[in-house]
C-alpha cells in the first residue's frame, strides 16, 4: 500500500481508473434509467391507445343499449324543471333571431289588415262611390264591347281586358 | 289559415310586399286608360257644378236686385250671357284643376286623372289648351267609345289620356314593407 501512495504516476492512473469506472457506471445506471423510462412510457401509452380504441367502440354501443331501453323525455320531464331553465335564458339573443318583419307581414296577411282598415275608416260613402265607379266601368265594358263588335275587333279594350281578367281570377 | 312556416316557405326575402287599401277588383285598373262612360259622368258633374255655381250667382243676384230695387222687372233674354260665363268658369275650372294634379270634382268622385300619354301632369297651357277644347267641342268625348285606347278628340290632338287612379279618396294606409335578408 504504502508503495502504491509513494508513487505518484501510479496514483495518477489509479485515479483514472477510478474515475473512468465511475463515469461508466453513471452512464450504466443513467441508460438503465432512460430505457426503464421509456418502456413505462411506451407501454402506458399503448395500453392507453387500447383503452380508447376498444372503449370507443364498446361505449356507443353499450350507451346506445342502455339509452334506447330508457325514455330520456320521461327523465327529463320528471326530474328537471324546464320553466327554470327557460326562464334562466337569455331572451335578447333569441330574439335577434326571431325574424319581426316576417312575422308582422304573416299576421297582417292573416287577418287581413287592409280590409279591417278600409272596413272602419272607409264607411257607407266610401262603398257608394266604389259602387258608382264599379257600375260606370261595366257600363263603359257593356258599351265598348258593343262597339269593338260592330268594328269586328277582336281584342279587347285594355280597360275591359283588365277587369275581366280579374273577375277570373276571383 | 297557414301557418307561419308556411308563409316563410312562400315568401321571399327582399321582396316588397304590398298592402293597398283599394278594393280587390279595383287594383287591376289603375292606371288604364278610362271609357267613355265613367268619363262622361266624371264631365256631367262638373258641369253640374259649374252650372249651379252660374245659375245660383245670378239668382242670388236678382233675388237682391228684387228685395232692394222697388221697380225691379223680371229679367229676359239673358240666356245667352249666362251660358257665355259658364262656358269661361267651365275652362278657368278645368284648366285649374287638370293643370293641379289633373283632376276636377267630377274626375276625383269617379277615380279619373287626366295625364299626358307619357305618365306626367299636365303643364299650365296644355290643360288651358285640352281645357278649351273640351269646353268648345265637347262630343270630342264620344270618340272614346270608337278609339281602342279610350282617346277623345282632345286626347288624340293633344296626346293625353284618362286613367283610372282611385287612390286619394280612400284612407292613406299603403304599407311597404321591404324585408331584408338575414342569410
Amino acid at each position: 500500500m504504502e508503495d502504491v501512495i509513494d508513487d505518484p504516476i501510479e496514483a495518477g492512473a489509479l485515479y483514472s481508473v477510478v474515475s473512468a469506472a465511475t463515469s461508466v457506471a453513471s452512464g450504466a445506471i443513467d441508460m438503465t434509467r432512460f430505457a426503464a423510462g421509456t418502456t413505462v412510457y411506451l407501454a402506458t401509452e399503448s395500453t392507453k391507445a387500447i383503452a380508447n380504441a376498444i372503449l370507443d367502440t364498446v361505449v356507443p354501443v353499450a350507451v346506445n343499449a342502455v339509452v334506447s331501453r330508457v325514455d330520456i323525455n320521461e327523465i327529463v320531464k320528471d326530474h328537471v324543471d324546464v320553466n327554470e331553465i327557460v326562464a334562466q335564458a337569455e331572451l335578447t339573443p333569441i330574439l335577434d333571431r326571431v325574424p319581426m318583419t316576417e312575422i308582422a307581414d304573416y299576421m297582417i296577411e292573416e287577418i287581413d289588415l287592409p280590409s279591417l282598415i278600409r272596413e272602419s275608416t272607409g264607411g257607407v260613402a266610401d262603398g257608394l262611390l266604389s259602387t258608382l265607379r264599379f257600375q260606370a266601368i261595366q257600363t263603359d265594358n257593356f258599351v265598348s264591347g258593343i262597339v269593338d263588335r260592330v268594328f269586328f275587333r277582336r281584342e279587347k279594350r285594355a280597360s275591359e281586358r283588365e277587369v275581366s281578367v280579374k273577375r277570373d281570377d276571383v | 289559415m297557414t301557418t307561419f312556416s308556411q308563409f316563410r316557405d312562400t315568401f321571399v326575402p327582399g321582396a316588397q310586399v304590398h298592402f293597398s287599401a283599394l278594393p280587390e277588383r279595383a287594383r287591376s285598373i289603375q292606371g288604364v286608360s278610362a271609357g267613355f262612360t265613367s268619363r262622361a259622368i266624371a264631365t256631367f258633374i262638373d258641369i253640374g257644378l259649374v252650372a249651379v255655381l252660374v245659375l245660383g250667382t245670378w239668382g242670388g243676384w236678382e233675388g237682391l236686385r228684387y228685395v232692394l230695387n222697388v221697380f225691379y222687372q223680371l229679367p229676359s233674354g239673358q240666356g245667352f250671357p249666362l251660358l257665355l260665363v259658364g262656358y269661361f268658369i267651365m275652362w278657368i275650372y278645368w284648366t285649374w284643376s287638370w293643370s293641379t294634379g289633373g283632376r276636377s270634382l267630377g274626375n276625383v268622385l269617379m277615380g279619373l286623372r287626366v295625364q299626358t300619354q307619357r305618365g306626367n301632369n299636365l303643364g299650365l297651357g296644355l290643360a288651358a289648351l285640352r281645357s278649351l277644347l273640351s269646353v268648345v267641342f265637347a262630343l270630342g268625348l264620344v270618340w272614346a267609345l270608337i278609339s281602342r285606347k279610350n282617346r277623345s278628340i282632345q286626347d288624340i290632338l293633344l296626346r293625353t289620356e284618362v286613367v283610372f287612379d282611385w287612390a286619394p279618396l280612400l284612407p292613406k294606409v299603403d304599407m311597404t314593407f321591404t324585408m331584408e335578408t338575414n342569410e
